[in-house]
């Protein structure tokens, strides 16, 4: 989760991404945001998150995005 | 190049072209591209490895890609209007040049490039300075019409900067565009808007006979002071890279680049 949370402040240092529980949903992360942490998750974790996990649930919170993570590690 | 017909239809393109080292400035939600399909504005051209997403403008084409195979160049036929794409990069480190050159080998040319600023300070005062320019809201539609006209005569036709009479008038109903005055003159206007505890200035102008007075740093001022007022302490903003008085102009008030840049190509 380090790691991630090294990326997305990197992407957005403004943010707390400790506390924010609705980033993409209350607005404070947009598209090109969402863009720019998934090119950098995709490098850092060796993944590929595509187009169409671009839903606000996987991007709401810092717990979110690492599951989202940890289910491109680990698919079912 | 064939309408898409629906969410579903789109999402399979999208699953079957999005693989692992796309070259790609592909950036909606869901939420955004279900609204252009429902629109019938959202159209589609598969190359090869390659597709080619197009959002209908207001006399353009705005270009979204996924391209797999860089190799192939960009082949659609002419179509009647102008093509323009925007590439969201972070930083100097990150620019986006495979994507420049592939494009540029495809005939399209570099249109301009934005970058992001941001002000977070709690502590920041402002001390608006004497001067013959005063700024007020604006109000009547004659200076809501002189807005407009400032917005088409001045900013890109391309990349988001112009704004309807209904979204001016939205503004303006929050009080959020305001207009410089010398005497009784109108010189310039100023756009700004709260989103999610930020406070944006979104476009801004001084009529080019009025230029070289100061005018500019009077309606930042007078945004910056509203920020405070109303207990925002966050402010962001687009600027145009090589636009230096401007980005001058907004280092001095204490923004910083936030690492986020767009970079504009058009093919005419």
């Amino acid at each position: 989760m380090e790691k991630i949370l090294e990326i997305l402040n990197d992407i957005r240092p403004d943010v707390d991404f400790n506390e924010e529980m609705n980033l993409v949903d209350g607005g404070i992360l947009d598209s090109f945001d969402i863009v720019s942490i998934i090119s950098e998750l995709n490098d850092a974790f060796d993944i590929h998150i595509r187009v169409t996990d671009l839903k606000p649930e996987n991007f709401n919170s810092l717990e979110a995005i690492g599951q989202l993570v940890e289910s491109k590690q680990n698919p079912a | 190049m064939e309408r898409i017909q629906t969410v579903d239809a789109f999402e399979i393109l999208l699953t079957t072209f999005n693989n692992k080292e796309i070259v790609s400035n592909f950036y909606m939600l869901k939420e955004e591209y279900s609204k252009y399909i429902q629109a019938e504005d959202l159209f589609f051209y598969v190359d090869g490895q390659n597709l080619y997403i197009y959002l209908k403008k207001h006399g353009f084409l705005k270009l979204y890609y996924f391209i797999n195979d860089l190799n192939r160049p960009y082949s659609l036929g002419s179509p009647s209007q102008s093509q323009v794409l925007e590439i969201v990069y972070r930083g100097e480190k990150q620019f986006p040049t495979s994507h420049i050159e592939f494009w540029k080998s495809c005939g399209f040319d570099l249109h301009l490039s934005r970058d992001c600023y941001f002000l977070k300070n709690k502590e920041l005062s402002i001390v608006v300075a004497h001067t013959d320019i005063r700024v007020e809201g604006a109000k009547s539609e004659n200076e809501l019409l002189y807005a407009k006209r400032l917005m088409e005569e001045n900013l890109d036709l391309y990349t988001g900067d112009q704004l309807t009479m209904d979204e001016i008038q939205s503004f303006a109903n929050r009080k959020w565009m305001y207009l410089a005055f010398e005497g009784s003159q109108p010189c310039g206007m100023l756009q700004a808007d709260l989103k999610h505890g930020v406070f944006w200035l979104g476009h801004i102008v001084v009529d080019a006979k009025y230029r070289g007075k100061g005018i500019a740093k009077v309606l930042v001022e007078h945004y910056l002071s509203t920020g405070i007022k109303i207990n925002c302490n966050q402010f962001q903003l687009w600027v145009i890279q090589d636009n230096a008085p401007a980005v001058n102009l907004y280092k001095k008030y204490g923004f910083n680049y936030l690492n986020r840049s767009t970079c504009s190509m058009l093919k005419k």
